[in-house]
């Protein structure tokens, strides 16, 4: 079996990330972006993992940060929803467009 | 306690100078509790109750009280700090270690330094010679002379403080009425109250004793009233006697010059104590800068002393500018004779100049000689050979410990003399103090007698040996012409406090005129006796003015004497005390200064003045004093609204008046009592004279006074039996105007031939300040506040509206336009931010992969 080695997991994860960054730079719902973040989280993790598998000297540090990335995530996600519902109970949408109240 | 007083007794003066300013302190601390409770008075709680216990809203009496005590504690401890000091068999090294303690107060670089930092080149070649450290030191050294002072300031200062628990009493009121002034303009009397003369004598006191009108309009024009100040007078008077305690016990000039400014601020406060008044304030600011003007000479003086000799501590300056010699007990003495010497024509083999004793003549620099203290200068035999400090070498290098040129050190002296001369009070910086009569009475007193003025003729005793033979003359001149100067003022003045404030001014000169001719003992003399009968004088004025309710228009009292029978009597002895009436202490002293005088002048005939100044101001003074007393307390009342409610003054106030009458007559007495020569005073004095003096044998006879002294002596009854006879003719002259018959309306108006009028403007020393210095800095001013002036309409264009101004709108206006531009930024819509977001950080790393290749 061939071994693989870092670039794909590379290309993976810059794959990911573009997703996650263009997601999140051309939806207007709040929904949406929160799932572009996620992606965004997500090839981190890749990263992470990958390299602290094919770095030696590295023992389980990318992994245990992987874990913190998803456990981060998560509090991050119930932050983000409970916002989003106070701002659809203010402003019966989810679109960020119009919450530009604070623009000087 | 008294086991630690007994090893080292010299710390009772510490505690002494001390225990003033913890009554300062504690008053401080009320106060400032009391003003931080006020908020809460109506709300009850702690806070409230607080500011209740500490008297409320009238002043409180028992801060007055605690200050009072702690300050004749003070003197108690000064009294038994004197009589311990006059009973101590030690001497040397022991009598040191009782008597004076040094501690470090900053000390920057190494501990065992004392070399000036001037010595640099030495410096990199000795490596024994340590490096200069910044040392400032804390100390106390008691010698007669402090011990004396001491004494003097602390009893009278007791004194004053309980004429002032009765004197001050408007003060303990809750509210105190400030009167109306009668005219708005600020060219009012100097009243105490502010009340101004009569229309009918307008002219003569407005000339006489207006402030000169360059300083604003005043507010005058309503009266006002305001809460009590007793607990803050009380508070001023002893930070004033701590200030003064502390700059007599002092070892250094440093400590000297801080004591000096806050002596220097607390007359400040004391003067404008009703700050209220337009004159007040105007008075004490005159006094704090005509003050600094003195303060700048006196710190040129102590920069000096410091660059070039390294050090401040007296008696360390005095070692190192005088050649050291052994005396008969092979212990050395600070004593001989400034050793000047010239550049030499070789130099040493570093390149160095070198300098020896001069062949003729005088060199251009003076010597400076190792302070001998164990630990210095190790490695150096000091005068350069090997056995010691017995003889100064006919020719040597002082290369070695530094020279100092001459005319620094004449200028280091003069700078030193210029700040006494303006805490003292002599001419050309005397005019602050007649207007510093605007303070309350016994502010008067205790600036006159025990503390400010004393300090400049204190320290011109203390830095005696400091002074080159030209700034001693210097010294004797500046009195001369001080005191026949403030004397013939106060021949003519009608308000009763200045004509004393004047006739301080005369004593003071009297004091510097002896201490620059070598008369060390009898100026200091002449401080103490002076102190102790001037204090009585203003006491007395004092309680005159409470009894008048207030008015010090001489013109307006008379025949006072059946009404203040006591205060008369004190006030007669003050006077004749001041006259020099034989067996009271002025005579001794006086005495002794003219005879001083005319040892001097029978050596030096070219110097005549200095005898005769003080010998025609000896009657003048006699004349002054006696035309005071016979104005205010005989012949009919002038002013009979005043007379009928004339009182004698409680006996709070009596009583000091009293103590400090006794004092007058007996401080100077010694055994036998009719001998001039023989006060006990002076010869306790004489103990800590500099040692300089009466070196017969030295080659230097410009500051050799052992001629002066020996003539002063053979001549000592011609001296006496002439001031004496002055003192008589004045005194009668007097008796003669304005005893007899009721005065001449020409003697107390301004009505006068023009010298009349001349004495009257005292001099116009006033009006040419005002026209040479005062104008053109005012004038200046207000042409740099006109550049400064916006321009009522924007097409007078200003100077400064386009420069500072508009530097500084520009500026404004720059961050408000770019503050619009960058508005446009924030769209509020999230995807702009993300996008800018990921550019930007795609650009950076772009930079960085490109940078780091």
């Amino acid at each position: 079996m061939n071994e693989v080695g870092l670039t794909p997991f590379l290309l993976l994860s810059a794959f990911l990330f573009a997703c996650g960054a263009v997601c999140v730079a051309s939806k207007r719902n709040a929904i949406g972006i929160l799932m572009g973040v996620e992606l965004i989280l997500n090839a981190a993790n890749v990263n992470l993992v990958a390299f602290a598998r094919f770095n030696t000297s590295f023992r389980l540090e990318g992994q245990v940060f992987a874990l913190m990335v998803v456990v981060l995530a998560a509090a991050e996600a119930a932050v983000a929803l409970a916002i989003i519902l106070n701002f659809y109970n203010n402003h019966a949408t989810v679109d960020v467009d119009e919450a530009k109240n604070l623009k000087g | 306690m008294f086991d630690w007083f007994q090893a080292v007794p010299g710390r009772l003066y510490v505690v002494g100078a001390l225990l003033p300013l913890a009554a300062f302190a504690l008053l401080l601390v009320a106060g400032a509790v009391r003003a931080l409770c006020r908020p809460f008075r109506e709300h009850g709680g702690f806070a409230s109750r607080l500011y209740w216990a500490l008297g409320g809203d009238t002043p409180l009496k028992t801060g007055a009280y605690l200050a009072t005590a702690f300050m004749a504690g003070s003197a108690v401890l000064g009294i038994v700090g004197l009589a311990n000091f006059l009973a101590d068999p030690t001497t040397g090294e022991q009598h040191a270690a009782r008597w004076s303690e040094r501690v470090d107060w900053i000390r920057l670089g190494p501990l065992d330094s004392a070399s000036p930092p001037v010595w640099a080149e030495q410096r990199a070649r000795f490596t024994s010679i340590p490096k200069p450290a910044l040392a400032l030191e804390l100390g106390y050294k008691i010698d007669h002379l402090t011990a004396v002072v001491f004494t003097m300031v602390t009893v009278i200062g007791t004194l004053i403080f309980v004429f002032s628990l009765g004197y001050m009493k408007d003060e303990t009121q809750k509210t105190v009425e400030e009167p109306l002034p009668p005219t708005p303009s600020p060219k009012k009397g100097g009243g105490e109250r502010g009340e101004a003369a009569p229309s009918e004598a307008a002219s003569a006191s407005e000339l006489a004793h207006s402030p000169p009108p360059f300083l604003g309009e005043g507010v005058g024009g309503r009266g006002s009233s305001r809460r009590g100040r007793y607990g803050r007078f009380f508070l001023y008077l002893s930070l004033f006697s701590f200030s003064m305690l502390n700059l007599v016990i002092a070892d250094n000039l440093f400590q000297v010059f801080v004591s000096w400014e806050l002596v220097g601020v607390c007359s400040f406060f004391l003067i404008g104590f009703y700050y209220e008044r337009p004159s007040a304030s105007r008075a004490a600011n005159k006094a704090f800068i005509v003050n600094r003007v003195g303060d700048a000479g006196f710190l040129i003086g102590i920069l000096i002393a410091w660059t070039y000799l390294g050090t401040l501590n007296f008696d360390e300056m005095n070692r190192r500018v005088r050649s050291p010699e052994r005396d008969s007990h092979t212990r050395l003495d600070n004593a001989n004779q400034f050793v000047r010497v010239s550049p030499s024509d070789e130099k040493d083999r570093y390149g160095t100049p070198q300098y020896e004793l001069p062949k003729q003549g005088e060199g251009s620099h003076l010597a400076l000689f190792p302070i001998v203290k164990p630990g210095h200068f190790d490695g150096i035999q000091p005068g350069g050979h090997k056995d010691g400090y017995a003889s100064i070498p006919a020719v040597a290098t002082y290369t070695t410990y530094g020279v100092i040129p001459y005319w620094l050190f004449v200028v280091m002296g003069v700078g030193i003399f210029f700040g006494c001369m303006g805490k003292s009070a002599q001419v050309p910086l005397q005019t602050w103090l007649p207007d510093a009569m605007e303070g309350p009475t016994p502010v008067s007193a205790l600036i006159h007698a025990a503390t400010m003025v004393a300090a400049g003729v204190y320290l011109v005793g203390r830095c005696f040996p400091l002074f080159a033979p030209e700034v001693l003359l210097t010294i004797a001149y500046i009195g001369a012409i001080t005191l026949f100067i403030s004397a013939t003022i106060a021949l003519v003045q009608t308000d009763i406090k200045r004509v004393l404030a004047y006739s301080t001014c005369s004593q003071l000169g009297f004091m510097m005129l002896a201490l620059g001719i070598g008369g060390w003992v009898a100026g200091l003399l002449h401080l103490i006796t002076h102190a102790f009968f001037k204090a009585l004088l203003f006491l007395c004025s004092g309680s005159v003015i409470h009894g008048c309710h207030h008015e010090q228009d001489l013109r307006k009292m008379g025949g006072l004497k059946a009404k203040m029978p006591i205060t008369a009597f004190t006030m007669l002895v003050g006077v004749l005390a001041i006259s020099g009436a034989p067996l009271l202490s002025g005579w001794y002293s006086k005495d002794m200064i003219l005879s001083s005088a005319l040892g001097y002048v029978s050596v030096h005939p070219e110097h005549v003045l200095l005898f005769a100044l003080p010998i025609v101001t000896a009657g003048m003074t006699a004349y002054y004093m006696f035309r005071l007393w016979f104005l205010a307390f005989t012949g009919t009342p002038r002013d009979h609204h005043i007379h009928d409610h004339v009182h004698e003054s409680p006996l709070v106030m009596t009583l000091p008046l009293i103590v400090l009458a006794v004092l007058s007559i007996g401080v100077a007495w010694g055994w036998p009592v009719w001998d001039a020569e023989a006060s006990a005073l002076g010869h306790v004095l004489h103990k800590a004279e500099p040692v300089s003096l009466y070196k017969a044998e030295s080659d230097n006879a410009k500051l050799d006074f052992a001629a002066e002294k020996k003539a002063e002596h053979h001549l000592h009854l011609y001296a006496g039996a002439a001031a004496l006879g002055m003192a008589a003719f004045g005194a009668y002259m007097a008796f003669g105007v304005f005893y007899q018959k009721t005065p001449a309306r020409d003697s107390l108006y301004a009505t006068g031939p023009a010298w009349y009028r001349f004495l009257l403007g005292k001099w116009y020393f006033d009006e040419a300040y005002d026209a040479a210095i005062v104008k053109p800095t005012l004038s200046l001013s207000r042409g740099a506040a006109s550049a400064d002036k916006r321009p009522p309409e924007p097409e007078s264009r200003r100077f400064d509206w386009f420069t500072l101004d508009g530097i500084l709108n520009a500026l404004g206006q720059a961050a408000g336009v770019l503050g619009a531009v960058l508005r446009g930024a924030q769209t509020g819509l999230v995807r702009t931010y993300v996008l800018a977001l990921a550019l930007t950080a795609a650009l950076l790393l772009g930079m960085l992969a490109v940078l780091a290749k």
